[in-house]
């Protein structure tokens, strides 16, 4: 176990690294120009050819990627052109929102499309089998921007149950049940598709796992249904961690939207304005620590399942 | 065979069931899946005595699975099930779900074909034993559960009972793992026990091995045994008693020595004939002509009567009722029985 991980972790390395490769390459061949940006149409040429200079901007990309490169290394990910600090802790700060926002969102996805997926694998002919698939159909299907906006003039502007946007309640104390109070909206908008996906995704794993030949060999031993039912339920748990650890990346870059609806002070929304900003330092930072939430979560999901399967210790 | 059971198969031929453990009188079992009858078992009889080996024999298709999975009632809403299936005093077929589940594994155990199928691939071997064991409560303690786990899987073969406990079964040779579906089965002192062809997945030189396991097990622990096999040769090593089916029905059953040396139906005669013995060399074997009856396909009279050298018109009007030819030998066939082929 010791061994797979240190294997595990050892792998991150050079997927961080093709990650911010990619990441510079698709900035650079975009079309946009942060001098110009930083400059504002006054700017004179003389101007943009210092700041070009200042920036690094003129030189080879690969020795803008090295650069870059080595002064992550030594934890500096450069200033921010817009905001003028630096781009580490914007980001930082950032993340942990987001973490906030996509936790919640993940574990809302988690407990309720388990809770689906199972009671529609284990009950398929009843009632609430049916309904609940098609939930989850409607989960999947209906569309994200929608369902934030008609929330937020329903539920938010109009019946002022919950506020429209934004972490904390800027004149209040804040403390927990602020948050909570802050997080449903952007949270259910969040949750919904990676809901839907895992209750369909823990129905079909659970109907595999019941219709394997050991399921019929534990029924002849006498044991309950309950028992079998747990028996395929520790059996498809890999499965439904793989697509669960797959939504659990996805909730961290697929809150943009939401963040941004919502005003929610995240990764999202960082970078989303970071972009329009054409704020190099702060779009690079951003992407790698996505990156490298990413590739931890799915470090976690990956012991998770070896721990629990013995056939994938390897 | 000893002279006790050749008694007491004298007695079964009166019609005494009285001392068998199970007694299945024309068990039917059709599936109704997918707006389709396919009626798998027509009427089964069987006997199943302590301390003796019954073998099933029959070819793949003849509904041998489906006996066994109609007895311990594995089938969902999806069979019907009719006859009768007497266990210890009470009817299997008219049992519900939670009243079968206490018969299965402590009254009645299943060894399955496919060692590799019957184990929960997660969980650890010493943990499926105890389950079981906990379930039934057979010990009282985990820690007891935990030692007559270990005691076993040393019962059954396995070199270090120990470390076999602690380990899953992908770790294990498929001969391995059915020995320990088998410390599984036995566990609890079932009364009957039904080994469904324990033996098809595993290679030749095990097979031996496992086969010889479960005569020991059954004649130290008296319970009656069920060997399912496709295999004549099983049969002829294993078994006090052989039933042949054909087509979801018996078409003759007694005595080994009578229906494996003496066979009456002309299907018992072909099957024989079709199978390499130490007096039959491989080139002198006969095959059986003809396919048997698809399933869900119903026809009237004798199933076999289509493949059958000696078949009349008759044959295929009126299904064969098994009719006694000598005491423990009966035989559905009337036109062997009539003219005197025994
Ligand atoms: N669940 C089911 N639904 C529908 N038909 C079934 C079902 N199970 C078995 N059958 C049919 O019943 C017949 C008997 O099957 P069974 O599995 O008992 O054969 P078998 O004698 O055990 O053969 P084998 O030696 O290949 O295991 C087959 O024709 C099969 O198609
Ligand atoms: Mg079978």
């Amino acid at each position: 176990m010791t061994r797979f991980l240190l294997r595990r972790l050892a792998l991150t390395i050079p997927i961080l690294i093709g990650v911010s490769i990619v990441m510079f390459i698709t900035i650079k061949i975009t079309p946009g120009d942060p001098v110009a940006s930083l400059l504002g149409p006054t700017g004179s040429p003389e101007a943009r050819v210092a700041l070009t200079e200042k920036l690094g901007l003129d030189r080879p990309l690969i020795v803008q990627y090295a650069k870059w490169f080595g002064n992550i290394l030594q934890g500096d990910a450069g200033i921010s052109i817009a905001r003028q600090t630096g781009a580490l802790g914007l980001v930082w700060d950032a993340m942990q929102n987001t973490l906030v926002l996509a936790g919640f969102a993940a574990i809302l996805a988690m407990v309720v499309g388990v809770t689906i997926g199972l009671t529609a694998a284990v009950y398929p002919d009843s009632v609430l089998a049916r309904v609940v698939s098609g939930f989850s159909l409607f989960a999947i299907s209906v569309p994200q921007y929608s369902l934030a906006l008609i929330s937020i003039v329903y539920l938010a502007a109009n019946l002022g149950w919950f506020p429209t946007g934004g972490m904390n309640d800027p004149s209040g104390e804040g403390g927990l049940g602020d948050l909570l109070h802050h997080l449903w909206l952007p949270g259910i908008a969040s949750a919904l598709v990676p809901l839907g996906i895992i209750a369909r995704m823990v129905r079909s794993a659970m109907i595999d796992a019941l219709n394997e030949d050991y399921i019929e060999a534990l029924r002849s031993r006498g044991l309950p249904r309950s028992t079998v039912t747990r028996h395929a339920f520790h059996n498809a748990i890999p499965g439904i961690l793989t697509i669960a650890g797959l939504q659990a990346g996805y909730l961290l870059g697929g809150v943009v939207f939401v963040e941004t609806v919502f005003s929610w002070p995240g990764m999202g929304l960082l970078i989303f304005q970071s972009i329009s900003q054409r704020d190099l330092p702060v779009i690079q930072a951003g992407v790698l620590l996505s990156a490298l939430a990413f590739v931890l979560i799915n470090l976690v999901v990956d012991t998770i399942q070896a721990s629990i399967d013995p056939r994938l210790r390897r | 065979m000893t002279v006790e059971a050749q008694a007491e198969l004298v007695i079964d031929a009166a019609g005494e069931t009285s001392d068998a453990v199970l007694s299945v009188r024309d068990l039917t079992t059709t599936f109704t899946a997918g707006g389709q009858r396919i009626e798998a078992l027509r009427g089964i009889d069987l006997d199943l005595y302590p301390g003796r080996v019954s073998v099933l024999l029959g070819e793949s298709g003849s509904g041998k699975s489906v006996t066994a999975r109609s007895i311990l009632r594995l089938y969902g809403a999806s069979a019907i099930i009719g006859g009768s299936a007497v266990f210890e005093g009470r009817d299997l077929v008219g049992l519900n779900e939670k009243e079968m589940q206490p018969i299965r594994g402590s009254g009645i155990a299943l060894v399955p074909q496919d060692p590799t199928g019957s184990l929960d691939p997660v969980r650890r071997v010493g943990a499926q034993i105890v389950e079981v064991l906990r379930l039934h409560g057979v010990v009282d303690s985990k820690k007891e559960a935990q030692a007559r786990a270990e005691e076993l899987l040393g019962l059954v073969g396995l070199p270090d009972p120990v470390r076999a406990a602690r380990s899953f079964p992908h770790e294990m040779s498929g001969g391995m793992k059915q020995r320990v579906a088998i410390a599984i089965a036995i566990c609890c002192n079932p009364t009957l026990l039904i080994a469904d062809e324990p033996t098809t997945a595993l290679d030749v030189t095990v097979q031996a091995q496992i086969l010889d396991l479960f005569v020991e097990l059954t004649s130290s622990i008296g319970s009656a045994m069920l060997m399912i096999t496709h295999d004549v040769g099983v049969a002829k090593d294993l078994a006090d008693h052989v039933s042949v089916m054909y087509a979801g029905r018996i078409v003759e059953q007694g005595a080994t020595s009578t229906v494996l040396d003496d066979p009456v139906h002309p299907y018992t005669k072909a099957l024989l004939a079709a199978v390499p013995t130490p007096d039959v060399p491989r080139g002198n074997l006969i095959p059986i002509i003809g396919q048997p009856p698809v399933s869900g396909m119903t026809l009237p009279g004798c199933s076999f009567a289509p493949r059958c050298p000696v078949a009349q018109s008759s044959c295929t009007e009126l299904v064969p009722e098994l009719v006694s030819v000598e005491l423990g030998h009966s035989v559905a066939c009337p036109v062997a029985t009539e003219f005197g082929a025994a």
